[in-house]
């Protein structure tokens, strides 16, 4: 038997000598009675002397067992190693450490990590198992996805120890709810085969970044006979932290094509977010944001400022950096914004890749010979198209210059030139009712490599082809089979959706004034299966973009659908100055967003170019991300937890694009959670939380987390005093005659 | 001769102590008009109220006192009422002698007593000539000899005295004086229990044997003691007065508390005549004690009556008046139904 109060059960037990004290005080204290009828009482003693003798034993019995017994109680004794060694059940530690991204954080640029405080508990932990008693311990990291770095529980506790040593904070955000659930699968499989006490152990600093309460846990304790969680405690401080929670060019493609000159002007949109009780404060956050290429070529570099109002926690900032074209002839560059570092590092650092093209392929599959129309009432879909994205080629007579190069494909040989169709950049559907299965095909190979796909409705109907393009294209649109003729032309929203145009919204109301629709194609289908460019003042969408998560057999690559005919007698937007920049825009954006590069949060599986097979390390630590990563069906093979650059490269070891994967700064949320929010939160497990002690020391703390499962006895010892107590007062009313002296009379 | 019993004692020369310590007003007033008669026919050197075998002696007139309700109405003087319309009762003196020897035990356990010193002496006296603050069995069997005395001697009867513990302690030989009452008194008041004699237990038969070598007349021996003794040392010493043809009256004097033993508190209890402390919570030894104390007296009365005395149990919490009238009225009863029955 072990005490959670060992001090207090020492001094209780002490106690016990209280009762025998005041039997000798009181025998010392008392005056001595001089009496006369001696004879008599020796001679009453003599006949009682045995029962009298027995009753005080039993009296002061009682009274030091009952001391004794409340002195037990309160010293909280378990029935722990050092009385029932012999009988005691193999424990089963599982060790979750945080290693998220908030577990990097410092209170100061001299203080350590609070990692660096869950090893030291963690350490503990393990120095309280015996492994010659078939105690073992599992090791888990909790920096998502969680890891079982020990899966199956070991009694090679030093070894164990030797990797706890050896972990370090990442990038990602905690994945407890995966942790829990590697403890259920090896908690199942251990128990179940030796028994055992199955012991939790979530050692986290359980910010606001680790701990997001709004995953429910689901049990952990399925299976398991006997399981106990432990917490350690929650911190009790709040730190001031910026991220940098995204850096995003307005336009996704750099090109290098006839108009740029010496330096490319980008401008970058960057958004910041801060938490902690700097919130409450006015301050300035310093950026610094280069865009880098090749590597021997110094990045181009901006420093900006950008200020905080008072409680605002959350704020963007546009950045332009001229950036020499000479750095752009690497063909791909990676934009790195920096701030000062504070309390989490990794979310001071965001890197965005960026595709560099001298030009844009864009296929137009349009039937005849585009842009050779000689009067208005002869231009078809096709006509307008070519002149939309290719507007000088009329000037200068060349439709393969400028940055967007135009090649014109008969849709009904479309499957002919099918390399040609799916190496494009972006495909343009000026009559998707004349394509055939091969022209499709040839479509959607282009659509999986990442291509923009557009379609264009024909001027006449019935409108069969939808059917075939959500067949072919993986969307889920519903296009009406006639289109619909207000009653008077309808003008378009001044709003805009999305962010494809995002780079005219300044200019686009003024653009949108003057165009009108006489006939469109009602658009529905599944809600969040597509999303509107530009609606109608009635709120019918005609130009909308499907959403490539929508359905699993979605393409990478981006399809917009226009709901109105290039044609006039739908509508006059060909004729008005709008059709050029929305035609540009929407190639420009479209292709840049399903672009070989991209960006990634860390911890989160990236969905790669379906050619990809494999990632290889271009900027990052070795020691902490893979420096190849393959890549299986578009998703890597392992996890990317930290911060770094890599290049996607195909079987043929060409670069497909890079991949930045950044500190997911949903993780970094400073804000302290209560212990009551996290004892609610991992109820879920199905077992109440038990919190380690805040000293969490080798011996006391992880001691006392020991014990305090064990079988409770205090409960039944104070009942046992109670009864005990009960017991004496009879006793003492008993065998002091009280009564039976108040009913009997004296001597005649 | 007669005193005056009208005038109160304490106003007489005070012996060595004040006497109306021991003989309270009030019990003399219930007393002294009482006659205290002898069970049996004692000699008696002249003849007198009681039947007695010396005849031819005559019967001289006293006094005449204020009739009280009890007295016997054969004694009123009608010429008297004749005369003044007032009931008065016209006394002899002497119609007989009566030796009444008190024994009055000083052992150790008279000593005790629960009673506090002014309470008992019923004059606002707070502490004993020797400085206890507590009223004794010795203080209340004293007070009872010399009642016993003083009616005695009212009578002209002779009385002596022995004060006793394991020897005699003091004596006054027998006397119808006055001034025997003062000598009587004195012995009481300045024999006090000697604690050197503390361990020493009463020796009632060296006692008895004692005073029956000073005595050749017939008397009436009055033991005046807790009788904390064994009991068949004191059978043995009536065993001797009986044979000696001597008459008795045991007077038991007790505490209330040594018959009732009313304690709470553990304390040890020392005894006062020698015995080893004891250690104990009365209210557990409580019953037994009452039995043991309760055979004690029954055997200490079944003795008295076996040799045909009388026994009087008194308490140090009662008055002495009501006790011993009772007691001396009973026995007029019985003298009287020697007399004429």
């Amino acid at each position: 038997m072990s005490f959670l109060n060992p001090i207090l059960a020492a001094v209780g037990a002490s106690c016990v000598a209280v009762p025998i004290l005041i039997h000798i005080l009181m025998r010392r204290r008392r005056t001595p009675i001089a009496w006369g009828a001696m004879q008599f009482l020796l001679e009453a003693y003599r006949r009682q002397r045995r029962r009298m003798r027995l009753e005080q034993i039993l009296l002061l019995t009682a009274r030091c067992l009952l001391v004794l017994l409340l002195a037990l109680a309160l010293g909280k004794p378990v029935l722990g190693d050092a009385g029932l060694a012999a009988g005691r059940r193999a424990r089963i530690a599982f060790l979750l450490i945080d290693n998220s991204l908030t577990a990097s954080a410092t209170a100061g640029s001299a203080s350590e990590a609070e990692l660096e405080h869950l090893k030291a508990r963690a350490a503990g932990v393990l120095a309280g198992l015996d492994a010659a008693r078939g105690d073992r311990a599992a090791l888990i990291a909790l920096a998502g996805p969680a890891e079982a770095v020990v899966g199956a529980p070991t009694s090679d506790l030093s070894g164990v120890g030797e990797l706890l040593r050896g972990l370090r904070p990442h990038d990602s955000r905690a994945d407890i709810p995966g942790g829990l659930a590697l403890v259920r699968s090896a908690i199942t499989q251990a128990t179940r085969e030796e028994g055992g006490t199955a012991e939790v152990y979530v050692l986290s600093a359980w910010r606001e970044g680790s701990a997001d309460t709004s995953v429910a846990i689901t049990g952990a304790a399925q299976g398991t006979e006997r399981l106990r969680v432990y917490a350690s405690e929650p911190a009790s401080v709040e730190l001031d932290n910026t991220a940098i929670t995204d850096v995003t060019p307005l336009r996704r493609v750099l090109l290098t094509g006839a108009e740029a000159g010496d330096a490319v002007p980008t401008r970058f949109r960057v958004s910041l977010a801060r938490h902690g009780p700097g919130v409450h404060t006015a301050d300035v956050t310093t950026l610094d944001l280069g865009v880098g290429g090749a590597a021997d070529v110094a990045p181009s570099r901006t420093r900006a400022t950008v200020p905080w109002p008072v409680g605002q926690w959350t704020t963007s900032a546009i950045v332009t950096v001229d950036v020499p074209a000479k750095n752009l002839a690497a063909g791909r560059v990676v934009a790195t914004a920096r701030i000062d570092r504070d309390a989490v590092a990794g979310d001071n650092v965001f890197c965005r890749p960026l595709d560099v093209r001298d030009h844009l392929r864009v296929a137009l599959l349009a039937p005849g010979s585009p842009g050779t129309a000689a009067t208005l009432a002869e231009f078809t879909a096709g006509d307008w198209l070519a002149l939309g994205l290719s507007p000088d080629a009329g000037l200068t007579g060349r439709r393969g210059g400028g940055d967007v190069r135009l090649e014109v494909v008969e849709p009904s040989r479309a499957g002919a030139a099918a390399g040609l169709v799916a190496e494009s950049d972006a495909i343009v559907l000026a009559r998707p009712d004349l394509l055939d299965a091969e022209a499709w095909s040839a479509v959607r190979t282009g659509a999986d490599r990442g291509a923009l796909v557009i379609v264009i409705p024909p001027p006449q109907g019935p409108h069969l082809w939808p059917d075939a393009m959500n067949q072919r294209l993986g969307v889920d649109l519903t296009l009406a089979r006639e289109p619909e003729a207000p009653a008077a032309p309808v003008r378009f929203s001044a709003q805009a959706g999305g962010t494809l145009l995002e780079s005219l919204s300044a200019e686009l109301p003024d653009l949108l004034q003057p165009v009108t629709v006489t006939r469109v194609l009602p658009v529905s289908g599944t809600p969040g299966a597509w999303e509107p460019i530009l609606s109608l003042d009635d709120g019918r969408p005609v130009i909308v973009v499907a959403q490539p998560t929508a359905r699993a057999d979605a393409p990478r690559g981006l399809v917009v659908v226009f709901a109105v005919s290039l044609d006039v007698a739908w509508t006059d937007l060909p004729t008005k100055p709008l059709m050029v920049p929305l035609l540009q825009e929407i190639v420009r954006q479209g292709v840049g967003r399903t672009g070989g590069s991209g960006t990634a949060v860390a911890g989160t599986p990236p969905t790669l170019a379906p050619a990809a097979a494999e990632l290889s390390l271009v900027a990052g630590s070795e020691d902490s991300s893979p420096g190849i990563v393959g890549v299986a069906q578009g998703r890597p093979a392992a996890a990317l937890r930290d911060a770094s650059v890599y290049a996607a490269r195909a079987a043929s070891g060409v670069t497909l694009g890079l991949l930045a994967v950044n500190a997911d700064t949903n993780g970094s949320y400073t804000r302290t959670r209560s212990r009551e929010e996290i004892a609610r939160w991992l109820a879920g497990t199905g077992e109440g939380v038990r919190w380690l002690d805040e000293s969490g020391g080798a011996s006391g703390g992880d001691w006392k987390a020991r014990t305090d499962d064990l079988p409770p006895i205090s409960t039944p010892l104070l009942a046992g005093a109670l009864l005990l107590a009960i017991g004496e007062a009879f006793l003492g009313r008993f065998f002091s005659h009280a009564r039976s002296a108040a009913r009997t009379g004296g001597a005649p | 001769m007669p005193d005056e019993p009208q005038k109160p004692v304490h106003a007489e020369r005070p012996p060595e102590v004040d006497a109306s310590l021991y003989l309270h007003p009030q019990t003399l007033a219930r007393l002294g008009s009482l006659e205290l008669r002898a069970k049996m026919i004692v000699e008696g050197f002249s003849a007198g109220q009681h039947r007695s075998p010396y005849k031819g002696s005559s019967v001289e007139f006293a006094q005449h006192r204020p009739y009280v309700p009890g007295d016997d109405l054969r004694h009123l003087d009608w010429k008297v009422f004749a005369r003044t319309d007032k009931l008065h009762l016209k006394q002899h003196q002497q119609e007989t002698h009566l030796d009444l020897v008190l024994l009055v035990d000083s052992s150790g356990s008279m000593m005790y007593g629960s009673r506090s010193f002014e309470d008992a002496s019923g004059e606002g006296v707070k502490a004993s000539p020797d400085g206890r603050l507590h009223w004794s069995k010795f203080d209340h069997a004293t007070a009872l000899a010399a009642a016993l005395a003083y009616i005695t001697l009212r009578q002209g009867d002779r009385v002596g005295l022995s004060v006793y513990a394991h020897e005699i302690q003091a004596i006054i030989r027998r006397s119808s004086s006055q001034a025997t009452w003062r000598q009587i008194v004195g012995a009481l008041a300045t024999h006090p229990i000697d604690p050197r004699h503390r361990g020493l237990k009463a020796n009632l038969v060296r006692v008895v044997d004692e005073t029956l070598s000073k005595v050749r007349n017939k008397c009436l021996v009055a033991i005046i003691s807790d009788l904390f003794m064994d009991l068949e040392e004191f059978r043995e010493a009536l065993a001797r007065l009986r044979h000696a043809g001597h008459d008795a009256l045991v007077f038991q004097v007790l505490d209330r508390r040594e018959t009732e033993f009313d304690f709470d508190d553990a304390a040890p209890f020392e005894g006062l005549e020698g015995e080893a402390a004891l250690r104990i919570d009365p209210r557990a030894i409580r019953r037994a004690y009452l039995d043991v104390v309760r055979e004690h007296l029954a055997g200490v009365q079944k003795a008295v009556r076996a040799m045909g005395f009388d026994y009087h149990q008194l308490g140090t919490h009662d008055w002495l008046g009501p006790p011993l009238a009772a007691f001396v009225a009973r026995r007029n009863a019985l003298i009287k139904r020697s007399k004429y029955g």
